[in-house]
């Protein structure tokens, strides 16, 4: 009988260990798992919190940071998946402001193509305006008269009509009454002033002039 | 109802002539047009001494001289005073300058100055713009040894004409504005 009850008592020992190691197994799994928990809430909130200031940062940034640099950071940010309402609403206005950049950084290359051309537009004519700037100067008639004649050769004729624009608004183009080259070069040369400056010029298929456009000063 | 609807008609008819009145010429455009007019009294101006300058060569004083009546209305008249006379005689504007052209002198000055509006530009019921422009021309004739014999500042008053026109240029309709002057009236004449 002592024997038996000896038996039967090795088992429960055994299944009260058993039970109390699984107990302790257990918690321990459960302290784990929450460590890893928390850890990874402490990551994410540390993730949150240097993508808030790498955003502030574009935000913040007064001219010194490229917009290369202001797209690199926020694809960055972008490439985490956050997730997170404060971080989305940045992005956007981060978006908004590279938008921005972008956009005044376009008309500004507009403008100074823009200017470009303007430039070569007014230079483009220079040896057409020289011509009359020598007439004008010329004290000896037959001196202009030589220029005159020497100018004349890149009209496609003496009556190439020149129209002098003397108020412009818009599409609507008041003139001066029109004239020929020839009778323009000899008003230079009679005034002694050319005071208007080259507005447009069409050319014949031999590169020469065949109408002038000019616009007072 | 009939009476209503007539009025109404009427009232419309009258705002449209309203704004067409009012839709008249920009005061820039006016100015450019002003300007325009007093240019080519300067440009006659130029001419003037030009032509009555005895070193200009006689073609080129002809040329001149065909460029100068272009600047006026046909049958436009010019004013010759002198301070020895009372009278003014006036001549057909090229007949005066070839008169010019020969005066009797070895050295002829013509000057021109105070060229100003004494009556603005005013649109006419024909859509012409018609003013007076005030010169002063101070004329001094010199003999061969270069002494001064005559010397006058008159004061004349030059109507221009203004009218909107337009021609067909390389196919382009082009609106243009025709300065045409008129008699050149004297007002008064004296010694400097």
């Amino acid at each position: 009988m002592k024997r038996l009850s000896k038996n039967l008592l090795i088992p429960k020992i055994v299944i009260v260990l058993l039970i109390g190691a699984m107990a302790v197994g257990s918690s321990g799994c459960k302290s784990k798992k929450k460590l890893a928990q928390e850890q990874s809430a402490a990551e994410y909130a540390e993730k949150v919190q240097k993508a808030l200031a790498d955003l502030q940062a574009i935000l913040d940034d007064d001219g010194t940071m490229p917009v290369s640099e202001m797209e690199r950071r926020l694809n960055d940010v972008k490439a985490l998946n956050l997730n997170d309402d404060s971080v989305n609403e940045k992005i956007e206005l981060v978006e908004m402001k590279i938008a921005s950049l972008k956009e005044a950084w376009r008309l500004q290359k507009e403008a100074e193509k823009e200017r470009e051309r303007l430039n070569a537009e007014l230079t483009k004519y220079d040896y057409i305006n020289e011509y009359f700037k020598r007439i004008a100067r010329t004290q000896d008639v037959n001196a202009a008269n030589g220029i005159i004649d020497e100018a004349l050769k890149m009209y496609a004729s003496e009556d190439t009509p020149v129209l002098i624009i003397i108020h412009k608004d818009g599409d609507a183009v008041d003139y001066d009454k029109p004239t020929t080259i020839k009778n323009y070069l000899n008003f230079v040369k009679d005034q002694k002033a050319y005071n208007n400056k080259i507005s447009s010029v069409k050319f014949d298929p031999y590169g020469q002039i065949t109408e002038l456009e000019l616009i007072k000063k | 109802m009939f009476r209503t609807t007539i009025f109404f008609i009427a009232l419309f008819f009258v705002s449209i002539a309203n704004q067409a009145i009012s839709q008249d010429i920009s005061p820039e455009r006016k100015q450019a047009i002003d300007s325009l007019a007093l240019e080519k009294v300067r440009d006659l101006s130029k001419y003037i001494s030009l032509i009555g300058d005895k070193k200009t060569e006689f073609s080129e004083a002809n040329r001149v001289i065909d460029r100068a009546v272009e600047l006026f209305m046909d049958d436009s008249e010019v004013g010759v005073s002198s301070i020895y006379k009372p009278e003014v005689n006036y001549y057909p504007v090229r007949e005066y300058l070839e008169r010019l052209m020969r005066l009797n002198y070895d050295k002829v000055d013509i000057e021109w100055y105070k060229i100003q509006y004494v009556s603005d530009l005013e649109k006419q019921p024909d859509g012409t713009y018609v003013g007076v422009i005030t010169v002063f021309q101070k004329f001094s004739g010199y003999d061969k040894e270069g002494n001064l014999v005559y010397q006058d500042v008159t004061k004349k008053d030059i109507t221009v004409y203004v009218k909107r026109k337009e021609t067909q240029i390389g196919g382009r309709l082009i609106g243009f504005w025709d300065v045409m002057l008129g008699d050149i009236r004297v007002k008064e004449t004296a010694k400097p």
